[in-house]
């Protein structure tokens, strides 16, 4: 019949483009995985990345030589792709900070990976980085959500490599040290905070674990010291619940990194946006005291 | 479900197999299929919204029926009343009703009077400033005697409920789309490209242009009060290729579509952006609209052959009502009034007819004037699209009042642009004014380019849709 000759001539046309289009991301991968659009200045030694935690925690220009990439709702899915971009290009760097927190370890958390807010936010920043299986993970999860992050990756690449902008991070806005002023602690207090029952909160995430473990590996095999990281929360945090879950996954599988435990950290109220995330206040203290053990070469 | 999204890809591609399988079992089925599947792609919006539109295809079919057959005037006058006066209410509670509360409170506040109406929570049902359009259009024709009420009821809901035209127009006519819903439709392969060819088109100008210039274009709006005079003057630019690129982009799928089942509708663009003046721009910018504003409120009220100023009069009346039905907000209506304004100065010389044709007609380049012509009449719209985009009065004459300044004249702020965007949007015109004697760019193709190169190009635009398909941004002309 007549009227399936535009069907199928449309189908080859998409099909045929469709595998052009793959081809050029490819391409695009392949160059944007060049180390020159990942060099960061010579003085930079230190990377802290993590979650929400660690963006608003971190002053990096208080820490001597340090950069922080904390992201909020990062997974340490993305940080590997982070790392993996970084390392290679930065053979000066010579510690990780990796954010290892209640949260980030329960199971719970493992869909900011896949949900679709975070995916189409974060994936495009990293692609290139993403190996097969990776890509294969996400897929599986949300073949659609995936597809448009890719594109969106596509644009974004494109649009990079026609600007004057040498530095891929900056052009694409990996998250740096965030300054929050506010200090809501205080009054969720008043407010009759209670600490609510999470679900999945005592079940260790075995994506986090296992992604860790590839950081690790990435780590050793740049000879960059891994030093895992809690950063300070304030002891009505729900997720403060599950310390044994995070002692016990810890020592089953990270016990040879070192673990710079500031969870409990002294702070005031005020130093605290909200239960779990420092303010600015908060920050430059916890800062200036990672600092002091970075000199002394504790770190 | 978005004309750019591949639930519609598959969707049409099932109603089009199945549309011209059903070839054999004759017109009556295939309007039955294309009905259902109208409904359906509604009910993909909102499901409750459907009782709306068939009440209202009800209403307009029913007092059809009557107005041909009332025996006196005032009967045929009291029918039109009463299909006008509900549908019109209908639009006007869902689309008004919040507006004139909130200004209504606003103006009794200025005098001092306090008072406790309160706005509704009411949710804009999608389209309903277009088949209630269409619907009156049925009507108005019927009264006129321009044509005769139809008795078939499928037919009818199928021409009010047609889905490529549905949600977002174009503004069909009785006399122009019922014709060819009762006629029978022979499946033509060089039509079906044509279609295809458009939908390519309408995809990249939304896809790859209107919503790659809409990202620079919301950062630019939200950060207005913190921006110079030519980085606000480029983001007027930039938001006006977004609107075009959206909304051309999307009549061009909608026509495309019909036109792979056998339909033609109404054109809806012309190339507005290579007009000479204000009064050629209103002629080709969202063209079933502005005809249906001249044949039902301007001509009525008069139309040309008033006096100056009475047609001054009937111009600033068609302006401000179309600004109106663009949105429930002070800054359609200003925009309509700032077109009225450009407008009249043309009625009153009547230099308002001057520029009919094609620009440069037949030749490859425009002469020096007719670009100074088009520069300074682009110029002038993109000033007004500023109301259009504006959230409030208060952000467009501050956005509009920031640019005319000294700082025009200082480098605009780069981070809000990329060259990504200045050349998707080279290329568009490019090929804009490359096929600007056609009904769409791409129109006759096959006439101007060799095989060969015409599939790279068709692929080109293949990939890049594609590959700039990451965000996906609502049509504009969807919150109408």
């Amino acid at each position: 019949m007549n009227y399936r000759k535009p069907i199928i001539k449309l189908l080859l046309l998409i099909a045929l483009s469709v595998c052009l289009a793959i081809v050029l991301e490819l391409m695009l991968c392949s160059q944007l995985r060049k180390t020159r659009y990942y060099v960061l200045p010579q003085s930079v030694e230190r990377v802290f990345c993590g979650h929400s935690h660690m963006q608003l925690a971190v002053n990096d220009s208080i820490v001597t030589g340090s950069i922080n990439y904390g992201e909020e709702g990062e997974t340490y899915f993305y940080t590997l792709q982070k790392l993996e971009a970084l390392l290679p290009a930065n053979p000066q760097i010579s510690t990780v900070f990796l954010e290892f927190t209640n949260n980030a370890l329960s199971k719970q958390l493992d869909e900011r990976t896949w949900r679709k807010n975070f995916l189409l936010s974060k994936l495009p920043k990293v692609n290139p980085f993403i190996d097969s299986d990776e890509f294969m993970e996400l897929f599986q999860e949300t073949p659609g959500n995936t597809l448009k992050a890719n594109s969106s990756f596509a644009e974004l690449g494109i649009k990079f490599l026609l600007s004057d902008e040498s530095s891929f991070p900056a052009y694409s806005k990996w998250y740096r040290y965030y300054i929050e002023k506010k200090s809501t602690l205080d009054s969720l207090i008043t407010a009759g905070h209670t600490t609510k029952e999470i679900d999945m909160l005592h079940v260790p995430s075995q994506q986090a674990i296992a992604y860790i473990e590839k950081i690790e590996q990435l780590c050793g095999k740049h000879k960059v010291k891994l030093v895992l990281m809690r950063s300070p929360t304030h002891p009505i945090w729900s997720y403060r619940a599950n310390e044994t879950m995070l002692d016990s996954v810890r020592k089953a599988h990270f016990e040879d990194l070192p673990y710079l435990d500031l969870g409990d950290f002294v702070l005031n109220n005020k130093d605290y946006r909200d239960d779990s995330h420092l303010n600015y206040s908060g920050a430059t203290k916890l800062s200036h005291y990672v600092d002091s053990l970075i000199r002394a070469n504790v770190y | 479900m978005l004309f750019n999204s591949l639930d519609y890809a598959i969707f049409f591609t099932v109603i089009f197999g199945s549309y011209w399988y059903l070839q054999r079992r004759g017109i009556r089925a295939q309007n039955i299929l294309l009905l259902l599947s109208s409904y359906f792609f509604y009910g993909c919006w909102d499901w409750r919204f459907l009782f709306l539109l068939m009440f209202s295809t009800g209403l307009d079919y029913f007092t059809g029926i009557r107005i041909h057959e009332a025996k006196s005037i005032a009967w045929k006058k009291a029918w039109l009343i009463i299909s006008v006066g509900i549908n019109l209410g209908f639009l006007g509670f869902f689309k008004y009703f919040n507006f004139f509360i909130a200004s209504a409170k606003r103006l009794l506040g200025t005098i001092g009077s306090e008072t406790e109406f309160s706005s509704l929570d009411i949710i804009l049902p999608v389209g309903i400033s277009f088949y209630t359009f269409h619907g009156l259009s049925y009507v108005f024709d019927i009264y006129r005697g321009k044509i005769e009420p139809t008795k078939n009821v499928v037919n009818y809901c199928l021409f009010v409920s047609f889905f490529p035209l549905l949600v977002a127009g174009p503004i069909e006519r009785a006399t122009h789309l019922l014709p060819q819903i009762k006629a029978k439709r022979t499946f033509d392969y060089s039509k079906a490209v044509d279609g295809m060819r458009q939908i390519l088109w309408g995809l990249f100008k939304k896809i790859v242009v209107a919503d790659t210039c809409a990202e620079a274009v919301n950062l630019i709006f939200k950060a207005s009060p913190q921006l110079e005079g030519s980085t606000l003057a480029i983001g007027a630019v930039f938001f006006a290729i977004q609107i075009y690129g959206d909304f051309s982009g999307y009549s061009d799928i909608a026509l495309g579509s019909a036109r792979l089942l056998g339909f033609e509708l109404l054109q809806n663009f012309s190339f507005p952006y290579f007009s000479r003046d204000i009064a050629e721009f209103w002629r080709k910018w969202h063209i079933s609209l502005t005809s249906w504003f001249r044949d039902y409120l301007y001509v009525p009220l008069g139309g040309s052959k008033v006096g100056t100023l009475r047609r001054i009069n009937n111009t600033i009346i068609v302006f401000l009502v179309s600004g109106f039905w663009h949105g429930a907000n002070w800054t359609f209506i200003a925009w309509g009034l700032y077109n009225a304004v450009c407008f009249i100065p043309l009625l009153i010389t009547n230099k308002n007819r001057l520029n009919m044709g094609v620009v440069a007609e037949g030749k490859s380049l425009p002469t020096l004037k007719e670009l100074i012509q088009m520069i300074a009449t682009f110029m002038v719209v993109c000033l007004g699209w500023i109301f259009f985009r504006a959230g409030s009065m208060g952000q467009a004459i501050q956005y509009i009042s920031s640019i005319f300044t000294l700082k025009i004249f200082t480098l605009p702020d780069n981070t809000y642009f990329s060259n990504v965007i200045y050349m998707l949007i080279a290329i568009m015109l490019i090929i804009e004014w490359n096929g600007r004697h056609g009904r769409y760019a791409l129109e006759n193709l096959q006439l101007r380019i060799k095989t060969p190169l015409r599939l790279v190009l068709y692929i080109a635009i293949a990939v890049s849709i594609i590959l700039f398909s990451g965000v996906e941004e609502e049509f504009i002309y969807f919150q109408f």
